[in-house]
C-alpha cells in the first residue's frame, strides 16, 4: 500500500475534479426541481460548446476568451430551446419519459460531434487555459489555478444557488414548482418563465463545466458527454433534493475515484466509483422510505 | 511491426538513456500481456525494475494518470506510453499542467504517437522531452522522392486523413508501394496464387521509408521491418532523435526471426 504521502497529490487532483461534478450536480438538480426533468444531455452541451470554442480559438483566430463565452452561451441557448419547445409538451409526463426524451438530444449531439470532430484516425485535440500555466506549492504538491477555480466553481456554485432559492422570488417559485407545478401555476406564478431561467441556468452551468472538463479531462465527445454520470450519481445520492449534498457526493466521488489510482488492485475499476456509490446510498436511503418514480399521468 | 516491438523500441531508447526505472503504460484492453513481454524482457536484461500499468480508455483522469506514472518513475526513470495519440496527448498535456513534465529523466512513447498532430498539440516544453519509436523515415525532414511522393499524394488525396503525417500514414503508403511491385511482378493473368506467390517472392525491396530493406520471404514468422528511429518533437515537428537502430534481440522473438531471416541490409 503506498504512503500518505504518495496519495497527496491524488487529494487535489480529486477535489478539483469534485469540485467540477459538484457543479454540474447542482445544475442538474436545481432544473430537476424545477422542471421535473432530469437532463441527460448536460454532458454534450458542455463537449459540443467546448468543441466550438476549440474550432473558433483554433481556425480562426478569435481570442481564447470570445471561444468560451460562446461555448457557455451556447451550451445556455441549446438547452433553453430544448426546454422551451419539448418542455411543455412532456410537462405532465412520467419523470423517466422526460429523462429519456433528453437522452435523445444527446445522441442527436453526439452524432454531430462525431460527424463534425471525428475522433478516428488519431486526431488530437485539447483546450488550455491560461490559468493552467500558474499555479503554488504545497509542499510537494503543485496546484494549479485551474484545479483551484475546478473547486472553487463547485464551491460558489452551491453557496449562491443555495441563497439564490432560499432569498430570491424566482428562487422561491423554483422551490414552489418542485412541489407542485399546477398548483404553483393556478397561484399566478409564470411557471414558463420560470422553467426558462431554470433551463437556461442550467445550460449555462452545463457550457461552464464542459470548458473546465475539457481543460481537467480531454477534450473528447465521448468523455465529456459521459462524464455527465458522475454528477448524475452525485445528484441520486442527494435524491434530486439538497445542494448542499449534491456537493458533499461530488466531493466524495471525485476524491475516492482518485485516491484509488495509486492503488494498483483496484486502480483499474476505479471508474465504478460513480456508481458503486449511488447504488450504496440509494439502498441505504431507501430502506425506510418509498420512493415515488412516477408521476399521475393526465 | 506492432505495438509489442515498438513499445521495445520505445523503452530500448530509455534505457540507453539510462533510465534507472521504467514505468510502462498502455490502454487495458485485450492483449496487453503479450504486449508487455517485450519491454519486461528489455528491462530485465537490463537488471532495471519495469512497472507494468494499464488505464481504461478513454482515460477521463489524465490527472491522475499522469501522477502516478511519474510517482512510479521517479526523478530518474522513464514513463514509457503505448497508447493512440488522443489519449497520449491528454496524458502529456496533463503532466505538463501539474508541472510534471521535468519530474523523470525522460518520456517515451510507441509509434503512434509519430504524428504531426501530436507534436504540434504538445507545443514547445516537449522539445526533446517525449522520445516517439518511428517506425518510419521521419517525413517532417526527410527530403527524398519517396517521401516527397508520399506528402504529395496526402496532401491532394489525404485531406479527410485525419492522422496527419506521421508512421500511421505513411504505413499505408508504405504497404501500397510493395504492393504495386508485387503485383507489378507478375507474369499473366493476377489469380489468388499469382498473387500470393509474388507477394512471398518480394526481397530486398527498398521502400524508401524504411531502415532496412524489406522482405517477405517463406519464414515461419514475419518482422522484416526491425530496425527503428527515434524522433522528439521539435517546434511543432517530430525530429530524429536517434538514426536507425535494431530492436534489441534480447526480445525472443526478434531473436528468432533473425536466425531464419537475418539481418537485412540498411536501405541506401
Amino acid at each position: 500500500m503506498p504512503s500518505w504521502t504518495y496519495f497527496q497529490p491524488f487529494v487535489v487532483s480529486g477535489l478539483a475534479l469534485g469540485g467540477v461534478y459538484a457543479l454540474s450536480g447542482v445544475g442538474l438538480v436545481v432544473l430537476y426541481r424545477a422542471t421535473g426533468v432530469v437532463y441527460l444531455a448536460f454532458g454534450a452541451v458542455g463537449a459540443m460548446g467546448a468543441l466550438i470554442a476549440w474550432s473558433l480559438i483554433k481556425d480562426t483566430g478569435v481570442p481564447g476568451w470570445v471561444g468560451w463565452l460562446v461555448c457557455v452561451l451556447f451550451a445556455g441557448a441549446v438547452t433553453l430551446a430544448y426546454g422551451m419547445v419539448f418542455g411543455p409538451a412532456l410537462a405532465k409526463r412520467d419523470p423517466l419519459i422526460k429523462a429519456v426524451a433528453t437522452l435523445g438530444l444527446t445522441l442527436v449531439l453526439f452524432g454531430v460531434m462525431d460527424l463534425l470532430w471525428t475522433s478516428g484516425g488519431g486526431q488530437s485535440r485539447a483546450i488550455a487555459l491560461p490559468t493552467d500555466n500558474g499555479g503554488f506549492v504545497v509542499g510537494q504538491l503543485q496546484v494549479n489555478w485551474t484545479q483551484v477555480i475546478g473547486l472553487g466553481a463547485g464551491i460558489a456554485i452551491t453557496v449562491v444557488t443555495g441563497a439564490f432559492l432560499r432569498y430570491t422570488k424566482l428562487g422561491t417559485a423554483m422551490r414552489a414548482m418542485a412541489n407542485d407545478r399546477d398548483i404553483t401555476a393556478t397561484l399566478g406564478v409564470p411557471v414558463r418563465r420560470v422553467e426558462a431561467a431554470a433551463w437556461l441556468g442550467c445550460g449555462v452551468l452545463g457550457g461552464v463545466a464542459g470548458l473546465l472538463l475539457a481543460d481537467l479531462v480531454a477534450l473528447d465527445a465521448m468523455t465529456l458527454t459521459f462524464l455527465v454520470i458522475s454528477s448524475l450519481a452525485a445528484a441520486l445520492i442527494a435524491r434530486l433534493r439538497s445542494i448542499a449534498l449534491t456537493f458533499v457526493a461530488a466531493i466524495a466521488i471525485g476524491l475516492i475515484h482518485d485516491l484509488l489510482t495509486p492503488i494498483q488492485a483496484l486502480s483499474n475499476y476505479r471508474d465504478m466509483t460513480p456508481f458503486v456509490l449511488a447504488a450504496v446510498a440509494l439502498l441505504v436511503l431507501s430502506r425506510r422510505s418509498v420512493i415515488s418514480l412516477s408521476r399521475e399521468e393526465a | 511491426m506492432g505495438p509489442r516491438y515498438s513499445s521495445d523500441g520505445a523503452v530500448q531508447y530509455a534505457l540507453a538513456q539510462h533510465a534507472s526505472k521504467i514505468v510502462f503504460d498502455q490502454s487495458n484492453v485485450p492483449g496487453t500481456g503479450y504486449i508487455a513481454a517485450g519491454p519486461a524482457a528489455l528491462a530485465a536484461n537490463a537488471h532495471v525494475p519495469i512497472v507494468q500499468l494499464t488505464e481504461n480508455v478513454p482515460i477521463t483522469d489524465a490527472n491522475s494518470v499522469a501522477i502516478k506514472e511519474v510517482n512510479d518513475a521517479g526523478p530518474n526513470g522513464a514513463v514509457v506510453l503505448n497508447f493512440t495519440p488522443p489519449q497520449a496527448l491528454v496524458i502529456l498535456q496533463a503532466a505538463q499542467k501539474l508541472g510534471l513534465e521535468n519530474r523523470v529523466k525522460l518520456w517515451g512513447c510507441s509509434t503512434p504517437c509519430d504524428t504531426d498532430f501530436l507534436s504540434q498539440a504538445l507545443g514547445p516544453k516537449w522539445n526533446n522531452k517525449l522520445f516517439v519509436n518511428a517506425e518510419m523515415t521521419p517525413a517532417t525532414t526527410a527530403n527524398t522522392p519517396t517521401i516527397n511522393l508520399y506528402k504529395a499524394i496526402l496532401s491532394q488525396y489525404g485531406k479527410s486523413v485525419s492522422g496527419g503525417v506521421g508512421s500511421f500514414s505513411e504505413f499505408g503508403f508504405a504497404e501500397a508501394e510493395i504492393v504495386v511491385h508485387a503485383l507489378e511482378s507478375v507474369q499473366g493473368p493476377y489469380t489468388v496464387a499469382s498473387v500470393n506467390a509474388a507477394i512471398r517472392a518480394v526481397q530486398g525491396y527498398n521502400t524508401g521509408m524504411l531502415c532496412q530493406v524489406w522482405s517477405y520471404g517463406s519464414y515461419p514468422m514475419h518482422i522484416p521491418n526491425n530496425e527503428d528511429y527515434t524522433v522528439t518533437p521539435n517546434n511543432g515537428k517530430m525530429v530524429v532523435a536517434q538514426g536507425c537502430t535494431q530492436i534489441s534481440s534480447v526480445h525472443p522473438q526478434i531473436a528468432a526471426y533473425r536466425k531464419v531471416a537475418g539481418v537485412a541490409q540498411s536501405a541506401p
